[in-house]
């Protein structure tokens, strides 16, 4: 396979297999990003008023749903040659995109506490490789300043049964990391996606900047993976007219969408 | 988690060791013939009514029935699927967390053949890696089963084949309806009623053929790991389970049972 629309994947791959995250740098133009942030701005904020100043992430710090409608449901972005031969090759030809949120911290937001994101382990003793990912874009530069996310590499295969419940207490709490261990902060320029193991230890830090730092984030997974959103939303959400302008593969990944008619 | 032995006269490190050998294991006398009459009484006209439905060609095969099964009394029952055996055994295989996503059933109808060989659900969660048990059918037969009624086969200790050391048909393996192959060994599992099995998805069996005048009720509960995406309740989503059945429930009873959709 090797290259793909510029990305080689066989390194990709290869680097997420160790690392449990990867970036493909300059993946989406400035101007569709923009577009999308346009958009977005008064959905989050209406969420986020919804929420209030202390939602289940901690302080001003938000998990905001994105609707699963244009111009956040982009086949340049999630239907991308090298993203599909990337997500084929890491979870198979079946994976489909269970939901769409989003991480935003406001200004004054702290750090997170460390942790992973859906099951860790499978199975007692037993390691297994990536089921579930989130392909990840933030809509603007992410920095020191603005919170961009902190990753501890290559920890996706820690099995839980070797962990505390409060990862904190292995790894420190806020500035403080614990001495064996060395987390990476990925500040990514506007344009990339990165691509998370949701097993990868990680936690987002303090937006100190004036503005939201917003990152949609896309689960995807391997098809017998449980998504509990969709047990708990189970009304019919997604346009009719946009499924039927999607292309047979987007309609395969996204095929776990309860389509509505408009 | 402790292992315990015995629970309810029934040796469960033995049936788990059995089960994670065989791929299937047989709880015999779980359930009392009295309360299996009732159940059989009151699952007919619902079996009937979709059979009609369904017409004489469903899709397993001539006359060979799948209907769903009402989440309620007297079909969800915890003397069966709460039973301290079967939960102490599941816990053992599937993990405290597991979780009932479906209620079915497997009925041959008088004039069914063999069905072809298969397994159930997903067989290989990753390319290439043989892994422990993460999905099983729960099922009791309302009725004997046997060679005239058409008792399902089984091939034990196939659970861990891999995809890429099987055709795409296992009737090429095996060899179809009667004729063997000779190269393996299916066992027919002519069940006494009131017995309850298991058995892991990925283990290869079928159907047989009713040559008997009544058709051959079985009820089916599968359970999985949590993490497992319920196909059926992906499809399925209108609320079914009644508020007084879910009111009814003990705490346990609910957690399994706790991705159905109650309506009031």
């Amino acid at each position: 396979m090797a290259v793909v629309a510029g990305y080689d994947i066989d390194e990709l791959v290869r680097d997420f297999r160790v690392n449990g995250f990867v970036v493909f740098e300059a993946f989406i133009a400035h101007e569709k990003i923009d577009h999308i942030l346009q958009c977005w701005a008064p959905v989050r904020d209406a969420d986020i008023e919804n929420q209030g100043e202390f939602p289940g992430r901690g302080r001003v710090r938000y998990n905001v749903r994105v609707p699963f409608r244009a111009p956040f449901v982009d086949e340049e972005i999630f239907e991308h040659p090298a993203l599909v031969a990337f997500l084929e090759a890491e979870l198979g030809e079946e994976y489909v995109f269970s939901h769409f949120d989003s991480n935003v911290p406001l200004k004054g937001s702290g750090y997170q506490r460390w942790h992973r994101d859906g099951r860790a382990s499978l199975f007692p003793g037993i390691r297994t490789p990536a089921h579930d990912i989130g392909v990840k874009f933030p809509l603007c530069d992410t920095n020191e300043e603005n919170g961009s996310f902190e990753v501890l590499p290559a920890s996706q295969y820690v099995h839980a049964d070797d962990l505390p419940q409060d990862l904190n207490s292995v790894f420190g709490d806020g500035p403080e990391v614990n001495g064996p261990f060395h987390p990476v902060r990925l500040n990514l320029k506007k344009g990339s996606l990165w691509v998370q193991d949701g097993r990868a230890i990680h936690r987002g830090t303090p937006n100190r900047s004036e503005q939201p730092r917003d990152e949609l984030c896309m689960g995807i997974s391997r098809p017998w993976t449980v998504s509990n959103w969709q047990i708990e939303n189970t009304e019919p959400h997604f346009s009719k007219t946009l499924w039927d302008s999607l292309s047979d593969h987007a309609r395969q990944v996204l095929r776990w969408q309860r389509v509505k008619d408009d | 988690m402790t292992e315990p032995r015995a629970v309810a006269g029934y040796d469960i490190a033995a049936q788990v060791r059995d089960f994670r050998i065989n791929g299937f294991v047989v709880f015999e006398n779980l359930i009392a013939h009295d309360r299996l009459d009732r159940i059989l009484e009151a699952w007919r006209p619902i079996r009937e009514e979709d059979v009609k439905r369904q017409g004489e060609l469903p899709i397993r095969g001539r006359r060979r029935y799948n209907v769903r099964v009402p989440f309620e009394a007297p079909f969800v029952d915890e003397e069966i699927f709460e039973h301290p055996a079967l939960v102490a055994f599941l816990e053992q295989i599937i993990g405290p967390e597991y979780v009932c996503f479906a209620f079915d059933s497997n009925i041959p109808y008088p004039g069914t053949e063999y069905q072809t060989w298969h397994r159930d659900g997903y067989t290989e969660l990753f390319e290439d890696v043989i892994l422990p048990t993460y999905q099983v059918g729960v099922k009791f037969p309302l009725v004997d089963t046997t060679q005239e009624n058409g008792s399902i086969e089984v091939i034990p200790c196939t659970q861990y084949a891999l995809g890429r050391d099987l055709p795409d048909s296992l009737d090429d393996l095996v060899g179809s309806g009667q004729n063997g192959r000779g190269t393996y060994h299916p066992r027919r599992l002519n069940m006494n009623k009131g017995s309850l099995w298991i058995h892991d998805n990925r283990v290869i069996h079928r159907g047989t053929p009713n040559r008997s005048g009544e058709p051959r009720d079985e009820l089916c509960m599968p359970m999985s790991f949590p993490w497992m995406h319920p196909k059926w309740l992906q499809e399925e989503t209108a609320p079914q389970m009644p508020r007084q059945l879910w009111d009814s429930l003990s705490d346990h009873g609910r957690h399994v049972l706790r991705w159905q959709r109650v309506k009031d």
